[in-house]
């Protein structure tokens, strides 16, 4: 039996991952000169599982709603709940972009993560009930709609980064073991670029 | 011997920033040329206060965008005089919210007419459902109280329900419920008018959210459901009080007996011209129309009813509205629940 290198292990996964391969045409960085962005690339797909305070976390996807954050607490409630996450890994199976699936999905026709509007986030909980309530140990998912990455996860709240592009990151949420590399949510950096920990907190 | 007025319902401005499909007063953006001032709505405020005033509401248009609103808020504070404000929602902030508890609002009425597609469909705004819920938790984390008002129409009777489920939901601690009046452009909207059959749905509706939401959610009936029914708003109905306890005032000082009652022929006097206390110290025809119970004689379908001494006939506004006189009520819930 062959010794498990880094290599072998990625051709593994990948291959595990190999029905979970999309097309992704990920939204550039609003400053960048790199042409290639915006154009689709291939990714996985998974979706996993977070907590999340998803009042604070609509704001800080729809930070032009401010004026709105007193119905958003009504409505998304200000405890921390279960949210699906979709998560894009790239290649190296390094975490490139992920989202709350109650604000956005991924459009198989389209090729694109679209984000649904503020209003039909809203709109969409307030018919079908709120405010959304922590789901129990029963509503979780069986292992096998799992990716089996590591479920054990460490949970933080939504944090701005420094640059004031309103991109955020769900700080914190990345595998024990690894070093730090956070979940970059609603933003196109580059994978490199999502080692790098954000200082500034929108708490 | 002339009664106070205890009641006093006044049209800051008919300038609005939505434009209504069942607007009453038929409100528009451009303020009406002419209209009070801040300054001049105090002096008023003070001739009411001086007559007997218990309860006074600034109603619209929409208050909130009149342009001297925030001297009048100062004045309100100043003077200490209590108020209760109509708003669509469109403008509150929490900064606003906090300025209207300080300046001495006991309630805001904020005004939700169904589920999104329905109440945008009516304010012709595709936001303004969600801004006005937001005005309702908004104002209630302010801590004011808050209540809803739902003008019910045939296109919103049938969720009544799932309104109040949501009204409460949202922080409303009162929900006002009144028909859709065939004036100003309702009159041109005919999807929108109710008839007897619909009109008894939502009396039923009405009798059992009240039931269900007795302990969290105080929902009444408007005057214009007619003759007193405990049912459907709680004892204590005085009858139609407009012209008796009740005034209204218009965007240019025009004095009405009824807010409700926008009609040239039911001018009192202007505020410009003469003091509040002149003008509702006078005996003419239109007072008594409104004071002397034997004047207005029972009339069509309240003809032989045994109601009728006291009840008027109900809402005048109402029965101008589709008659054309008064006498008696279009709609009426004893009628309707129990002939």
């Amino acid at each position: 039996m062959n010794n498990l290198t880094c290599g072998n292990a990625l051709s593994f996964l990948r291959f595990d991952l190999q029905n979970h391969r999309v097309k992704v045409k990920l939204p550039g960085r609003q400053d960048s000169q790199d042409p290639t962005d915006g154009e689709a690339q291939d990714c996985y797909l998974i979706i996993m599982r977070g907590k999340t305070k998803l009042a604070e976390e609509f704001m800080a996807v729809y930070p032009e709603e401010t004026k709105m954050a007193n119905l958003v607490s009504k409505i998304l409630g200000t405890e921390e709940i279960v949210c699906d996450y979709g998560v894009l890994l790239d290649e190296n199976l390094r975490i490139i972009f992920a989202f709350n699936r109650l604000f956005a999905d991924y459009d198989h026709e389209k090729q694109e993560v679209i984000f649904k509007t503020p209003d039909q986030v809203l709109i969409e909980q307030l018919n079908n009930g709120f405010p959304l309530q922590e789901q129990s140990p029963a509503d979780d998912p069986s292992d096998e709609q799992l990716f089996p990455l590591p479920r054990r996860l460490k949970r933080g709240r939504p944090r701005r980064l420094p640059d004031q592009s309103n991109l955020t990151t769900l700080y914190g949420i990345f595998p024990d073991d690894s070093s730090g590399t956070a979940m970059i949510k609603y933003s196109a950096f580059p994978a490199a670029d999502a080692n790098t920990e954000p200082s500034a907190s929108a708490d | 011997m002339f009664e106070e007025i205890t009641n006093a319902v006044v049209e800051t401005t008919a300038s609005c920033n939505l434009n209504c499909r069942h607007c009453g007063s038929n409100c528009v953006k451009n303020t009406k040329a002419n209209e009070l001032t801040a300054k001049e709505w105090l002096l008023v405020f003070d001739q009411l206060r001086g007559l007997g005033l218990k309860q006074l509401t600034l109603s619209g248009g929409e208050t909130t965008i009149k342009d001297d609103f925030p001297q009048l808020l100062d004045g309100l504070q100043e003077k200490n005089i209590g108020f209760a404000l109509i708003t669509n929602g469109l403008t509150m902030t929490d900064n606003l919210a906090k300025r209207l508890k300080d300046a001495g609002a006991r309630t805001l009425g904020v005004s939700v007419d169904g589920n999104s597609a329905i109440h945008n469909y009516i304010r012709g705004n595709n936001r303004s459902w969600l801004m006005a819920l937001n005005a309702i938790a908004t104002a209630k984390a302010a801590g004011l109280r808050v209540a809803a008002i739902t003008t019910v129409s045939r296109l919103n009777y049938a969720i009544l329900p799932e309104l109040a489920k949501l009204l409460h939901k949202v922080g409303a601690s009162g929900w006002q419920v009144q028909l859709v009046s065939p004036i100003g452009r309702a009159k041109d909207n005919s999807e929108l008018a109710i008839d007897e059959k619909i009109f008894r749905e939502i009396c039923l509706a009405l009798i059992k959210l009240r039931n269900i939401y007795q302990s969290c959610l105080d929902i009444r009936a408007a005057d214009c459901f007619g003759y007193d029914c405990t049912l459907l708003r709680g004892p204590g109905w005085p009858g139609c009080t407009a012209g008796k306890q009740t005034i209204g005032i218009d965007a240019c000082g025009n004095v009405l007996p009824c807010l409700s009652l926008m009609d040239e022929r039911f001018i009192l006097g202007n505020i410009r011209q003469k003091t509040l206390k002149e003008i509702w110290r006078q005996d003419n025809g239109i007072m008594r129309l409104f004071r002397d119970d034997k004047i207005c004689q029972a009339a069509g379908i309240c003809k032989n009813c045994q109601k009728y001494s006291w009840c008027q006939g109900g809402c005048k506004s109402m029965a101008l509205a589709h008659f054309d006189k008064f006498g008696q009520a279009p709609f009426c819930c004893i009628r309707s629940l129990f002939n």
